[in-house]
């Protein structure tokens, strides 16, 4: 098991790499719109120098653009946020609720860059299991993401939830599962190991077009992720 | 010159166009590929400043396209990150002014947009020997 363990930390390196650069992306543009606001800001107070009048309601406008930019970027930081402290976190008692909301939010730009659109439908209360955080976070990610190159004409992957006493599943739907070569298919070697470590497990039905992650309640003590 | 501008955040490229418009330079915006090569087909454009990641048709395969159809144009990539891979298009020469990083002051987008013309003229000189 030391190998995958290994193997498991190389890889999420590799996957808080890719959320954060991401992540880093996006508060750019926030940071890009804010800069060309305040600079109109200043092209109109230089043009007030010279006699051409303000107007009061493009400033406020302007104003009121500039202060939801700030709430855009001040809410990309708190996902970072939650990501990053994610990572820290030992096998716990989790809400399985909030790790996929956190996901969804993740992976909004990867598919807004395939112009895919993810509508969630999931519980509001919290639904609680045993697992390592940010594992669970990178297994969810890795599927939600393969799977966006595998939709249909729609170009929409609708994710819902259902749990019992004994596990609760993630369910990814429509996927065109013709669409999977040899080297995308899931679930891969990385899929594997992953819902391995969390005791998970990764299942396609052919009939309903759908990928379902399968993570049980509790986990054996003593039988999940390094550091745990 | 004129000069089109293209990124799927509008609020963004739409301020851009606004504040050259503002220094006296013709600038129209689109908010996607689609909606550039539309504008493009209407106007000449002596210059196109794209953002290299989009939605669907980014700006490398837009610039392919317009490139393709209008060979005299020129281009100017912008960027959220300048990574290594991202800034080694710039080093290709054809047609590519330069490539800026977000968020970039306008006085040097106006510096690079102005550039362009010399840009073009040293290329048909490298050409001619």
């Amino acid at each position: 098991m030391e190998n995958g363990f290994n193997t498991i930390a190389e890889k999420g390196l590799g996957f808080f790499g890719k959320i954060t650069a991401s992540i880093s992306h996006e508060l750019k543009n926030s940071l890009a719109i804010i800069n060309e606001k305040a600079g109109l800001l200043e092209d109109f107070a230089l043009m007030a120098d010279k006699g051409i009048p303000l107007d009061p309601e493009r400033m406020e406008l302007l104003a009121g653009q500039i202060i939801k930019q700030i709430g855009r970027a001040n809410d990309i930081i708190r996902t970072l946020n939650l990501f990053a402290h994610s990572a820290e976190e030992p096998l716990k008692n989790t809400d399985l609720v909030q790790v996929l909301t956190l996901v969804i939010r993740l992976c909004s730009r990867f598919a807004d860059m395939k112009s895919v659109t993810l509508a969630p439908d999931i519980p509001t209360d919290p639904v609680t299991i045993q697992t390592h955080p940010f594992f669970a976070e990178h297994l969810i990610c890795h599927c939600l993401t393969a799977a966006m190159d595998w939709t249909g004409m729609e170009k929409k992957l609708n994710i819902g939830m259902e749990h019992t006493d004994v596990d609760v599943r993630i369910h990814i739907f429509p996927i065109d599962i013709a669409k999977q070569s040899d080297k995308d298919s899931v679930p891969d070697q990385e899929t594997q190991m992953l819902a391995d470590v969390l005791h998970a497990r990764v299942e396609q039905n052919t009939v309903s077009n759908m990928l379902s992650l399968v993570f049980p309640r509790s986990i054996p003590s003593g039988e999940c992720c390094p550091g745990a | 010159m004129r000069i089109l501008l293209v990124d799927d955040e509008q609020e963004l490229v739409s301020a851009i166009a606004e504040r050259l418009s503002i220094r006296n330079i013709d600038a129209d915006w689109a908010g996607n590929a689609q909606e550039a090569l539309k504008l493009a087909e209407k106007k000449t454009y002596d210059l196109a400043v794209l953002d290299i990641k989009m939605p669907k048709i980014g700006g490398l395969k837009l610039k392919k396209l317009l490139h393709e159809k209008y060979p005299g144009m020129k281009f100017i990539f912008y960027t959220g990150h300048g990574s290594e891979e991202e800034f080694k298009i710039c080093e290709g020469g054809n047609q590519v002014v330069d490539c800026l990083t977000k968020p970039f002051k306008i006085e040097v987008l106006i510096e690079k947009i102005q550039s362009s013309s010399t840009h073009s003229s040293s290329e048909k000189k490298g050409q001619e020997k």
